[in-house]
């Protein structure tokens, strides 16, 4: 278990080294969100609900309100505050562009489950397609069929996201009608379990997934197509062709698990891009989910929600990746058998 | 054959040819550069890739003094492409030409390009350089840090940084975008540098006494070229990737020309994406960053060609002897040997 300690250890020390980093980003970068919000409290004191020409400890407290960092404070004690605020409370202060200072974590948590929703679709897609797609190019190793998607793949990846965002709401979005071009659900629809719903969700989801999916699936494929090829060539495959196992078996259980071992932590980090990557495709596509929250926020430099939508995606990567940390001796035994050595 | 002895001593031997400096000099570039080019030249991924990130370099030095400045009303609105000479791409809908958007976009790039990518490898390559060698706490302090760092998801980051330091020098913005760029280049090193310190030829430098930056510089460096090249390459795409997204999304400051800006100006305030007589602002920047990135991805890729010191000697067998089809099989010893004798 010492292998799945040492996972949740640096799990732990990330979460942490993030909202310490947020907490200096906030406070001691010149020109930065504190500093920031003293020149815009000076200027405008009515809109944070003080008199003209406010005292410092009016100016201080409306900041510790917001950002929950008290500028007088020594360095230490505010960040001891902080750490605790966010640990304990969950609390990342409010927001300064939404109207009547609404907390920032309900904020978040409202558009978070579109966010994942949308990664988690991308990310399945993805492996699968490039799962299935690296066996058959292993399978038909140097045939026409493989060199084609080679390089189509190598084109494919070199594609940003974004491009092909744009290019598919371009084409199967507005001149086609094909899909819908914002939004992620039909508004007209009641929300709720029943199916015309969740279809209408899907439906929504269509092309923002598909552009993760065009650009992502590629790399899985080949990194599928290399493990496979060199597996098929071991001793092992030829030993259970000799017993005369079937070549479903033999390709599903003896082949597929062990070349997926090498792409499975990949398949999970990937998880990181398309959770950053949602600010722009949110942006391109009008979806409401957390990525959107943030393009928002920093248009209008409110800082306590972009520093707590930072904190949220780290921490829904993380968990992704003990995720795929805890699953891994599932698939490869190993795993577990080289920790108990030590 | 080709050596005199002097009479006394065997070590007082010339070679009975000389040659002259320029013939040395010529020599030594063609195996610095010559040779690695012409490998990448023969590769067809290479020349592709050569002549579209070629094709950039050219418009962003010499083709920003022959295409004049874009400006406002520079023309009529909406010129679409291949119609007029004085706009081979057409207008957007301010009447600025876009192939001289196109190309005036370019040099802030390049300098973004430069910058990220060197601060990135430097930093990248000298930490894993000195924590795969070093191992043991040493390492795992390092490491830990480089994961945190890691695990927060890129873009949020980079939008925070963007909007709190509100950069305009490209050289600084490629510096920002690659801020944690760089630790993906601590793994891959460092993962090389690691079985590379017990190797005999480490062990010997270091048991000769040679200090610690002697060996890493000059017993571990060279052997890491290659992953130092084609990480370069990687790190350009990752910026261009990154700069457009930030440009697009309006994050960055609009006072530097990007290719992103003008996708941002199309998508926002204009019908191109209803309209197919304006589709054409919004697929020139689209098949200007794409081609920039398939050409840095081709060239990567054909890099792997120049490290491979096969595929090198073949070339250098075939330079000196055109007429023979060195191409069918592996270059003999006489082969070698003969173009040393030359």
């Amino acid at each position: 278990m010492a292998y799945l300690r040492d996972r949740l250890i640096q799990a732990v020390v990330t979460i942490w080294g993030i909202v310490t980093l947020s907490f200096f980003l906030n406070k001691s970068l010149p020109g930065g969100p504190i500093e920031a919000l003293q020149a815009d409290i000076r200027e405008s004191p009515f809109k944070y609900g003080l008199s003209q020409n406010p005292s410092q400890e009016d100016v201080n407290r409306v900041i510790e309100g917001l950002v929950q960092i008290p500028p007088d404070k020594p360095l230490w004690e505010a960040y001891v505050d902080y750490v605790t605020q966010v640990f304990v409370e969950f609390d990342f202060g409010q927001s300064i562009s939404v109207a009547g200072g609404t907390d920032v974590m309900p904020l978040i948590l409202q558009r978070a489950p579109w966010t994942i929703f949308l990664s988690t679709v991308g990310l399945l897609y993805g492996a699968i397609i490039g799962i299935l797609l690296g066996s058959v190019m292993a399978y038909y190793e140097g045939t026409k069929f493989d060199i084609g998607m080679s390089v189509s793949i190598v084109l494919s990846r070199s594609i940003p996201y974004y491009i092909a965002a744009i290019f598919l709401l371009f084409v199967l979005g507005f001149q086609w009608g094909w899909f819908p071009t914002g939004g992620r659900v039909n508004p007209d629809l009641e929300p709720g379990m029943n199916p015309d719903w969740v279809i209408s969700v899907f439906y929504y989801a269509t092309l923002p997934a598909l552009s993760f999916i065009l650009t992502g699936f590629g790399g899985r494929a080949l990194g599928m197509r290399a493990n496979s090829i060199r597996l098929l060539g071991s001793e092992y495959i030829h030993n259970a062709r000799l017993r005369g196992l079937s070549t479903y078996r033999i390709s599903v259980t003896y082949l597929a698990r062990n070349a997926i071992l090498p792409i499975w932590t990949s398949i999970v980090v990937s998880l990181g891009g398309l959770l950053g990557g949602s600010v722009i495709l949110e942006r391109i596509f009008q979806y409401p989910g957390m990525g959107d929250l943030m393009f928002e926020a920093a248009r209008l430099r409110d800082f306590p929600v972009l520093m707590g939508a930072l904190i949220m995606v780290t921490f829904l990567f993380v968990l992704g990746t003990l995720i795929a940390d805890f699953t891994y001796p599932l698939i490869d035994p190993r795993a577990d058998m080289k920790a108990s050595r030590e | 054959m080709g050596t005199e002895t002097d009479g006394d001593s065997p070590f007082e031997s010339t070679a009975s040819y000389e040659q002259t400096p320029l013939e040395v000099y010529q020599n030594k570039f063609d195996r610095a550069v010559g040779g690695p080019l012409g490998v990448l030249w023969e590769d067809y991924r290479g020349r592709f890739g050569i002549l579209l990130v070629g094709f950039y370099v050219l418009m962003g030095t010499v083709g920003v003094a022959l295409v004049p400045q874009p400006k406002p009303n520079m023309g009529p609105r909406y010129v679409q492409p291949f119609q007029d000479p004085n706009f081979i791409l057409g207008t957007d809908g301010l009447g600025q030409g876009l192939f001289s958007l196109m190309v005036h976009a370019t040099p802030p790039m390049l300098k973004m390009i430069l910058a990220g990518a060197i601060f990135a490898n430097l930093l990248g390559v000298s930490v894993g350089l000195y924590t795969g060698y070093v191992g043991g706490a040493t390492d795992k302090a390092i490491m830990s840090f480089v994961d945190t760092l890691n695990s927060i998801p890129g873009i949020p980051l980079l939008i925070i940084l963007a909007a709190i330091l509100e950069p305009t020098n490209p050289f600084l913005i490629g510096i920002i975008l690659s801020v944690q760029r760089w630790t993906g280049r601590v793994r891959t090193i460092r993962s090389q540098v690691i079985p590379l310190a017990n190797e005999e030829h480490v062990e010997a430098a270091r048991a000769l006494g040679d200090s610690k930056s002697t060996v890493l510089v000059r017993e571990i460096l060279p052997h890491l070229l290659p992953y130092i090249f084609i990480g370069f390459l990687g790190g350009a795409t990752g910026i261009v990737f990154a700069s457009v997204g930030l440009y697009f999304l309006g994050i960055l400051p609009f006072d530097t020309q990007n290719w992103g800006i003008v996708l941002n100006f199309a998508y926002e305030q204009s019908g191109a994406m209803y309209s197919l007589e304006a589709a054409h602002w919004l697929l020139v920047p689209l098949v200007t960053i794409v081609g920039l990135t398939v050409g840095l991805t081709l060239l990567a890729q054909a890099f792997d060609q120049v490290f491979n010191p096969r595929v090198r000697a073949r070339h250098r067998a075939r330079g000196t002897d055109p007429g023979e089809e060195a191409d069918e099989q592996e270059p003999t010893t006489s082969d070698v040997g003969r173009t040393r004798v030359e």
